[in-house]
């Protein structure tokens, strides 16, 4: 039962998330801005609707999944040392 | 972000802030392409205004006693072009015709809607009508018109896909005055 | 506590609305989301109002076909678009018109497409209603302490 949240975690590192954080806002945002182009030049409102729906499910699948893009400067943990105890 | 989890919540959420731009831009553009297509300034012509006044007794026609109640009702031409209200966010325009004339005191005034009609496409947006029959038999509060004079005219409202409802009024307005109730026939 | 101050902004109890029946359709559909304003002193012909009537378990929202009113008092009668006949027949026996002091909740001046739909589905669809909470139980399992 414990094990669950693991099964669906799929990590990025940390620099990963930056490059997540900064890839989402500029994939949805300027898709914003060109799903309203999108429609105001056809005249047409569910266009827009219809854009808009195509930027975020391309944002999911480019954001999402835990691709190798994401995991290239994985966390360098230090080797444990060994300490000889003197008594 | 470390998750498959957050990171779709991120994206979701950032959908949503993204969405209330698009709301904002939508609705701005609406509002920019009213004014630019002159929305507000659109001509009507209003003809061949026939009234006549008649004294109903249902309750539905405004009777609350034996005495009735004076309804009016119309007969009109239409002439406009509502294109311009006609946009990329644009639901339906409603467009109904109204008589406004005063009560009895200064400060009292009555508005009454004897026609309106739905357009939801705007192939039909030009109207060319002729001897229209007003739907709706209207009354006062009070018992009668007494012959008032009123002003008759044709507003709209717009319905938008997203965003505020827009109203309003075209502009060749026309004067009639309610009609002399007619005898009742024996 | 947005929604008590938006509330109060606008004047009306509940400013935000789901449009629940098909008596203004086209113009609205069963989901739609509704925004009141209540401030305004009076209304014009014209404008979409919701207004409850003693009784009835939900508040109507019609357009007003006719209004009469003097530095006082407004009177209203209000006609839903799609509905062939004015409410007279929704009213209280004898009450002809709508006071707009007292019968008015508020003024629609803003509309969002579908998106109370969601609101309606919790409420009257049973099926919906246990599925989203069978989701939220599942969706504990995959949360970490």
């Amino acid at each position: 039962m414990d094990a669950l949240p693991d099964l669906i975690e799929f990590p990025i590192d940390f620099v990963g998330q930056r490059k997540a954080n900064r890839l989402t806002n500029l994939l949805l945002f300027s898709g914003a801005a060109l799903s309203v182009l999108v429609g105001f030049v056809s005249q047409s409102f569910i266009n827009t609707i219809y854009a808009f729906a195509g930027v975020f499910v391309l944002t999911l699948v480019a954001i999402v999944p835990a691709w190798p893009y994401f995991n290239k400067n994985p966390v360098v943990w230090l080797k444990p040392k060994k300490i000889e105890i003197l008594l | 972000m470390f998750s498959l989890l957050q990171r779709g919540q991120q994206v979701s959420n950032q959908a949503i802030s993204a969405l209330s731009y698009i709301a904002f831009a939508i609705i701005a553009l609406f509002l920019a392409q009213l004014h630019f297509d002159n929305a507000y300034n659109l001509p009507s012509q209003i003809a061949n205004i026939e009234t006549s006044t008649n004294i109903r007794y249902s309750y539905s026609a405004g009777s609350t006693s034996a005495k009735g109640k004076e309804n009016s009702k119309i007969k009109f031409d239409i002439d406009t072009d509502l294109s311009s209200l006609f946009n990329w966010n644009t639901k339906q325009v409603f467009v109904y015709l109204t008589a406004t004339y005063p009560g009895k005191s200064p400060e009292s005034s009555n508005r009454v809607t004897y026609w309106d009609k739905i357009i939801t496409d705007p192939k039909d947006a030009k109207l060319s009508l002729k001897s229209v029959r007003g739907k709706y038999s209207v009354y006062d509060r009070e018992f009668s018109f007494r012959e008032r004079n009123a002003t008759l005219a044709l507003e709209w409202n717009i319905q938008p896909w997203i965003g505020p409802l827009v109203f309003g009024t075209l502009e060749g307005g026309q004067g009639f005055s309610f009609s002399k109730p007619e005898k009742p026939r024996k | 506590m947005t929604w008590k101050g938006l509330s109060i902004v606008t004047n009306a109890e509940s400013p935000i609305v789901v449009v629940l029946t098909g008596s203004m359709e086209p113009a609205f559909q069963r989901g739609d989301l509704l925004f009141l304003w209540n401030r305004n002193a009076r209304n014009a012909v014209g404008d979409v109002v919701v207004y409850n009537i003693e009784g009835k378990p939900i508040p109507i929202v019609h357009r007003v076909l006719r209004e009469h009113h003097n530095d006082k008092k407004q009177f209203l009668l209000t006609k839903g678009d799609n509905n062939p006949v004015d409410d007279l027949g929704l009213y209280k026996r004898k009450q002809q018109y709508l006071d707009k002091d007292k019968d008015i909740m508020g003024t629609v001046y803003g509309y969002m497409p579908r998106v109370g739909y969601v609101t309606i589905l919790i409420t009257e669809n049973q099926y919906f209603k246990f599925g989203l909470l069978g989701l939220l139980a599942l969706s504990s399992l995959f949360q970490r302490e």
